[in-house]
């Protein structure tokens, strides 16, 4: 970023966002009229977040998973494996099921993955059937002894012994030596000989033709995406990603066991690491944030929900490391979505230190009226339909419980309909119900 | 009955209980009598997560004391004493068809095996037929049905639809759980109760076996 860009405050740098995500630069809309209605979605959600006036209405953003594919009748492999189908399905789901938010098409690339070996997910056609989602392996992918190696230089621990084990492929570069010691020419030469041992050439070049695989989807997914936006004026909702540390370390790395192993045999090692992981997760979620796109960081939240850990655990194993990589997002000018995956129920008052309008708690089982009486003056809520309302109840089901929603949770505002978790299996008439209500329902006098 | 070692195992002290348990064999302690205070803490433990007090990872550790504990003592019990005593049912569990999610399923595992059911866990993406196999050959009182996807859902309904055809359901109770999993899930599927925590399985079990928990 240019110098003038780091003399901005944080609010100077949130508002050259919103209105770069409001105008986004070398977007041409199909007519005024696409062109009004993006604004006035962005416009909408804006309004919603920030808390400072009542949006026109409610905004919906259905949170869909593999809904498309199933939609359009495709299995979830093939939309992973065949481009054209993808398009095909999740630009039917966008025209039919048109609201505040595009769905983007996004599906990761079953070939990529091939080509990585990758261990950390199954996915249909590996390790799952066709017609299914893929889902998280759990492992121990970092082994108890392994927290000073991570802590001291993370990146190196990535290179040599993370990416090594949950990327197939690259299990050869466990026998590399660490980058950083190539400091002078006389380390160089034993350094690089390693890159030409035959199983460390030959795992390099699959993770080139991996990178080809991921490009080649990207460039037919990627313009496809952006048509529906300027043909539809439909803005997506988040472009950055992150983590809280504690689940950086419990999700992929330590493996949810181990990690409450953890807490009671390394405590100060796993707080260690976690303080490690604050900058680190920082800059992951800035890195997906361009000029243009939304400035909102998704942040899935997993191990602190309740009964996850004890309320004692939360205040002060988990919080105070999220809410330092929450600060730094805001300090950039972004808004950071904190999706509070199972529920929050105890959390609620623990959760209110946060500066006012500068983030999104997208909810899933929490009481959403509760929610709106402890933190809704501080922040935006998000959620919270039922994914099981969604897959085997009724639209009527469904236009009551968002009635009720937006009736408690988006009292004056600050609050932004859509899943509690993000939907594969579902009726369609229920996805209509829930975009149909804020219509019906959700327009602010 | 060994006071310091059911605390130790129950307030999570993992060193202490170990210690005690290698001084209590060095003394030639009865084998049976510390797998029996294992059963007491197991006990504090359930009813401290059931007030509130301690949630998963309390759960996790304990099991995991349990299990170091068993690999002292076991060894040490003549193979007549080593035989799990009298156990209060059969319990058939799995992660239902297209699901590999296990956490859940092996803490309840645990719950029910420490509180006396004889636990037969079929695993991960189990099929119907293997579930209709195993209530046939084992002739469970429960079985137990664990799922995190949507697509559980389905899965969930066709091992239950699997059993009444094979004139099974009715020889059976099926208890649900996982994420996502509530009452409309339970009508959807055609179980006969849903568990929202690691005990919600152990209380209803024993509720069902005319136990009378709560």
């Amino acid at each position: 970023m240019d110098a003038d860009w780091k003399k901005l405050t944080p609010d100077e740098k949130l508002q050259r966002r919103l209105d770069a995500w409001l105008s986004p630069p070398d977007t041409h809309f199909a007519s005024p009229e696409v062109e009004a209605a993006y604004k006035a979605r962005v416009g909408r959600i804006i309004d919603a977040i920030q808390l400072k006036k009542t949006p026109d209405r409610v905004p919906v953003t259905p949170s869909l998973a593999f809904f498309p594919a199933f939609y359009a009748g495709y299995t979830p492999r093939e939309v992973m494996y065949d481009a054209d189908k993808a398009i095909d399905a999740w630009t039917r789901v966008n025209n039919d099921f048109t609201s505040d938010c595009r769905y983007p098409i996004a599906t990761f690339s079953g070939k990529m993955l091939e080509l990585l070996d990758y261990k950390l997910y199954n996915w249909p056609g590996h390790g799952v059937a066709d017609d299914q989602p893929f889902q998280y392996v759990e492992g121990e992918w970092m082994k108890a002894d392994e927290y000073d190696a991570l802590i001291s230089d993370p990146g190196d621990f990535w290179m040599r012994s993370y990416l090594p084990r949950i990327i197939g492929t690259l299990e050869p570069l466990k026998g590399l030596l660490p980058l950083a010691d190539m400091i002078e020419l006389p380390m160089t030469p034993g350094n690089i000989a390693r890159y030409g041992l035959p199983e460390v050439a030959g795992a390099l070049e699959k993770l080139i033709e991996a990178g080809r695989a991921a490009q080649e989807w990207m460039r037919k997914l990627g313009p496809a995406d952006k048509k529906l936006m300027e043909g539809l004026g439909l803005p997506s909702t988040s472009s950055g990603f992150s983590k809280a540390p504690l689940d950086s370390i419990s999700d992929t790395l330590r493996g949810t066991r181990a990690t409450m192993l953890d807490m009671f045999r390394q405590r100060d090692k796993l707080m260690e690491a976690c303080e490690r992981f604050v900058p680190l997760n920082i800059r992951l979620g800035l890195s997906g944030v361009r000029m243009g796109n939304p400035p909102i960081v998704g942040i899935p939240l997993h191990k602190g929900a309740d009964g996850f850990m004890s309320e004692e655990q939360f205040k002060t194993l988990y919080w105070p490391t999220l809410r330092k990589v929450v600060l730094g997002l805001i300090e950039e000018g972004v808004i950071p979505r904190l999706f509070a995956e199972g529920s929050y129920n105890s959390r609620l008052e623990m959760i209110t230190d946060l500066p006012k309008g500068k983030v999104i708690w997208h909810f899933d089982y929490t009481d959403m009226a509760r929610a709106k009486e402890i933190i809704g003056d501080v922040a935006c809520l998000q959620g919270n339909v039922p994914v099981s309302l969604i897959a085997t109840g009724t639209a009527e089901q469904t236009t009551a419980y968002c009635r009720e929603l937006i009736r408690t949770a988006g009292k004056g505002g600050g609050f932004i309909l859509a899943g509690g978790a993000g939907f594969d299996q579902g009726r369609p008439e229920n996805v209509h119900a829930m975009v149909d209500s804020v219509m019906d329902y959700g327009v602010y006098a | 009955m060994s006071k310091e070692l059911v605390d130790a195992i129950s307030d999570m002290r993992e060193d202490d209980a170990l210690q005690m348990v290698e001084d209590m064999l060095g003394r030639s302690n009865d084998p049976g009598s510390i797998l029996a205070d294992c059963q007491q803490a197991m006990a504090v433990v359930g009813k401290r997560y059931e007030v509130g007090e301690y949630f998963l990872p309390e759960l996790i550790m304990s099991g995991e004391v349990l299990k170091k504990i068993s690999e002292l003592v076991k060894p040490r019990m003549a193979s007549a004493e080593s035989k799990d005593s009298r156990r209060l049912g059969k319990f058939v569990l799995g992660t239902v068809r297209g699901d590999i999610h296990d956490i859940g399923k092996d803490i309840v595992g645990f719950m029910l095996d420490v509180n006396g059911f004889e636990v037969h866990d079929l695993g991960v993406d189990v099929p119907e037929e293997q579930f209709v196999k195993a209530v046939r050959e084992i002739q469970p009182e429960i079985v137990g049905l664990s799922g995190f996807l949507t697509l559980a859902y389905d899965s969930m309904k066709s091992t239950v639809e699997a059993l009444k055809a094979a004139g099974l359901r009715d020889s059976v109770k099926i208890v649900i759980g996982g994420g996502q999993i509530n009452d409309m899930i339970k009508q959807y599927t055609g179980a006969d109760a849903y568990g929202q925590d690691a005990m919600a399985a152990v209380n209803i079990s024993k509720q069902w076996l005319g136990l009378g928990v709560r």
